[in-house]
């Protein structure tokens, strides 16, 4: 493949997939009672521009593939074949083996052995189901034109040609054709003005020209005949070889011409030659190990690659171009307000250039945040096909309705908030959702709802996955707790708490475990998933009406809503979401436990305290005050209160990674550089405690 | 020379990609989503080629070429129509419609200039 198109291949795959996706949608949202033509064109278009680029960037698996589901179409849009449930469904089969020829094809593999096999049978499945079934699309409808005439070389051509009446209504330049034909080799013309009518007769814009053409050239006729592609029309070409001379075809060529061999057989057979590893390893020169080794670090290279591109909007590029402008002309008033500064007027002015700097870094700050943010939509595109299969295999009629696509979020954010939603959703659908006679008894519509819907509310984004269901059965739950001792006998937690239990590990009421939910990630695994990305869950649900389990996440994560405290000499953050609360107490408070163990008590609640300074080695502190400062912080349930000098003030601190500058440190997530151009490190309160749990054991 | 070029396509890749080998080889290349937004583009413009696509949104290549052809700035202004029929139907309409020529998808940058360099 040439360079050129190479550099266009990242792009085709993105197109292709956002083709595919589109299609998938519009199969989904279409109504087969009443289905509207625009999306059958929209349908069929998707699949002609997958089909051509594919052909056109060098996938003909992809192309053909297609080709056939746009030969499905082609009676579809035009009316002649309905848009059935089951057409439907195979489309929808049809567009994942897309997505995976083009999976496999961004990896220069071919489809899987089982994958060719869903293939064909889905092709065979398109063709049977068609009242009216249209012949197999040939494989050459994606070749040029047969170049059988090419097998013959000669010295020269006799050619007489006749200008289409249109050709200059055409835009054909007819000057152009014997310049191309003189490249070919040398020219004699005779031209013919015998056709010409006169001139009362004459039309100006037709064109009546012909001539004869003596052409001496070693070039093949097919290349003749290239030049006069366009204005070719029935037989006003004629091309004769001047002294036929044969010239030794390929085998390919041989085989196709005289063995009626198809050049599709030809190029599978081509195809099957063995690669470089399976050569080195045929040679004894390198063993099959070593290769797969080989083999998995190029993928891996490859993943990389192709996970650390973002797309953003032109649109976003241009505002941050024009910023910069915009801070080149600070910049300027700055250094002419500085040569003045000792003037009244050089002070304002430097006033005034400053505070636009302010505004520009803040606004810049916010724009290059932006190149990360992505639509939602990313990850809700997957559902409406999700529950569509979902509802059919659980045999539950359920519409998903989904809100606030466009809101931004950052790129990691989506990609790792694929498996909590999806688990949500599911979990929604099997378990949330009642079935239909069920629904029916409690006197709601058959048609069950789930709502998905992303909202920016101040710092946060709020994602919400709604249904109408049954509601949570907080009695169960409350039992189920008790018996796996989560929760102290005696007490019953608030509705709230209760709610929020279905997300400690292992924790599920449904005593049938379907083919669905209670597989792979659990609700556990939400949480934790949900808290790595610095968020957090709220759940609330009424029985009979329904559940609502809301994500609360931060905006980014490169930047951090902190609070600033002082231990020791040092300057430490607390991510802002793990801190509860923080408050004085007398040292005499505090109480030892096993030998060296620390607590206080808070609200009835024995809480461990951590005495940062020496978890930190930082020596001890000078103030021997006889108040201890504590600041609450939560981590995976687990409480703790971690002991400071004092507490700065909060303020939005941008994360800088200490492991690509240093090393990992256990209890510290990242470093900062504060306003004063000091470092500060971001406190990992979880792996705080975690060290604090172990120099515990160590010292009982 | 300065020869203009409008490359008319819904996929931008295939855009960017018939742009890219167009600028490459020394040509002006302006850019049109559909049909429509062809004749906007164009309005005005003095164009050496047009090459379109033939299905797209709003306004398809083939009507383009009509359209195209009814307007006297662009009456005799070469126009090639991508497609990936091969079929003689689709060249066939392009003819009637008006078009010079075309280019059947796929083809690489080599076969995209080659077929320019025979209109222009």
């Amino acid at each position: 493949m040439s360079d050129a198109m190479a550099q266009f291949r990242d792009a085709f795959f993105e197109e292709a997939t956002e083709l595919a996706d589109g299609m998938e949608a519009t199969l989904l949202s279409m109504d087969l009672a009443d289905v509207e033509v625009e999306d059958l064109h929209t349908l069929f278009r998707a699949a002609h521009s997958i089909k051509g680029n594919a052909a056109t960037f060098g996938f003909p698996a992809v192309a053909s593939f297609t080709h056939q589901l746009e030969s499905t179409l082609e009676p579809v849009r035009q009316g002649t074949r309905p848009m059935t449930p089951d057409l439907r469904e195979l489309m929808l089969q049809g567009v994942d083996l897309i997505r995976s020829h083009l999976h496999h094809a961004r990896r220069e593999e071919s489809l899987p052995a089982k994958e060719q096999q869903l293939q064909t049978a889905l092709i065979t499945k398109l063709q049977d189901d068609s009242p009216t079934a249209p012949p197999p699309a040939p494989a050459a409808a994606l070749q040029s034109p047969s170049k059988s005439v090419a097998l013959k070389g000669g010295k020269g051509f006799s050619i007489r040609f006749e200008a289409p009446t249109d050709a200059f209504r055409r835009g054909i330049n007819l000057e152009r054709l014997f310049r191309d034909l003189g490249k070919l080799g040398t020219l004699q013309i005779w031209p013919d003005l015998s056709r010409v009518p006169k001139v009362e007769a004459m039309d100006p814009e037709d064109c009546h020209l012909a001539w004869d053409i003596r052409l001496e050239t070693a070039h093949p006729q097919i290349d003749v005949e290239d030049i006069f592609e366009f204005v070719v029309d029935g037989d006003n070409l004629r091309i004769q070889p001047l002294a036929p001379e044969g010239a030794v075809p390929s085998l390919g060529e041989l085989l196709q011409t005289e063995a009626g061999v198809s050049p599709a057989d030809i190029r599978e057979a081509l195809s099957q030659q063995k690669r470089l590893g399976e050569l080195l390893v045929d040679m004894g020169k390198v063993k099959p190990e070593a290769v797969n080794k080989a083999l998995d670090s190029q993928q891996k290279k490859r993943n990389q690659a192709e996970a650390s591109t973002v797309r953003v909007a032109t649109e976003k590029i241009d505002r941050l171009v024009n910023l910069v402008g915009e801070l080149v002309i600070t910049q300027a008033m700055l250094a002419q307000a500085s040569q003045q500064s000792n003037t009244m007027q050089g002070e304002e002015q430097m006033s005034a250039a400053l505070m636009q700097l302010d505004r520009q870094t803040r606004e810049l700050q916010e724009r290059v945040m932006g190149i990360r943010m992505v639509p939602v939509e990313m990850v809700f595109s997957r559902f409406p096909r999700m529950v569509h299969e979902l509802g059919k295999q659980l045999g539950k009629d359920v519409e998903l309705v989904m809100e606030g696509q466009a809101t931004e979020l950052d790129k990691t954010f989506i990609e790792m908030l694929v498996d909590p939603l999806t688990h949500l959703v599911r979990n929604a659908v099997d378990h949330g959702m009642e079935d239909k006679e069920e629904r029916l008894q409690s006197g709601k519509s058959p048609m069950g709802t789930i709502a998905l819907k992303a909202s920016s509310r101040g710092g946060h984004i709020h994602i919400e996955v709604k249904d109408d269901g049954k509601g949570l059965n907080r009695d169960r739950i409350y039992q189920k707790a008790l018996d796996r001792g989560l929760i102290p006998p005696g007490t019953r937690p608030s509705d709230e708490e209760l709610n929020l239990l279905i997300f400690e590990p292992g924790f599920s009421t449904v005593e049938q475990v379907s083919d669905l939910s209670g597989r792979g990630v659990g609700m556990d695994v939400v949480r934790q998933n949900v808290r790595g990305l610095g968020g957090r869950i709220e759940v609330e649900s009424q029985p009979g009406k329904g559940t609502l389990i809301r994500l609360v996440l931060p905006l980014t994560l490169a930047i951090l809503d902190g609070l600033t405290v002082r231990v020791a000499e040092e300057t430490f953050v607390f991510p802002l979401a793990s801190v509860l609360e923080s408050f004085q107490r007398r040292g005499s408070d505090v109480q030892t436990v096993k030998g060296d163990r620390e607590v206080i008590s808070l609200r009835g609640e024995f809480i461990p305290v951590v005495r940062l300074q020496r978890l930190l080695a930082l020596g001890v502190s000078q103030e021997a005050s006889e108040r201890t400062l504590l600041v609450l912080v939560e981590s995976e349930g687990r409480r703790a209160a971690m002991a400071v000098d004092e507490l700065l003030g909060q303020q939005q601190v941008v994360i800088k990674s200490l492991e690509t500058h240093y090393k990992r440190v256990e209890g510290i997530s990242g470093a900062t550089i504060l306003g004063d151009g000091r470092v500060a490190l971001i406190l990992d309160v979880q792996g705080l405690m975690r060290q604090e749990a172990g120099a515990a054991a160590v010292g009982a | 020379m300065g020869h203009c070029i409008l490359t008319v396509d819904d996929s931008s890749t295939m855009r960017q990609m018939i742009t890219f080998t167009l600028k490459g080889a020394g040509f002006d290349v302006l850019e049109a989503g559909d049909g429509l937004e062809a004749l906007e583009v164009a309005k005005g413009k003095k164009l050496s080629l047009i090459i379109t696509d033939v299905n797209m949104p709003r306004m398809d290549g083939i009507t383009l070429v009509q359209r195209m052809r009814a307007l006297p700035e662009f009456k005799f202004t070469p126009i090639l129509v991508l497609t990936t029929e091969s079929d003689a139907s689709m060249k066939q309409k392009g003819k009637e419609a008006g078009a010079t020529g075309w280019i059947v998808k796929p083809f690489s940058p080599e076969k995209l200039l080659d077929v320019v360099n025979k209109v222009i």
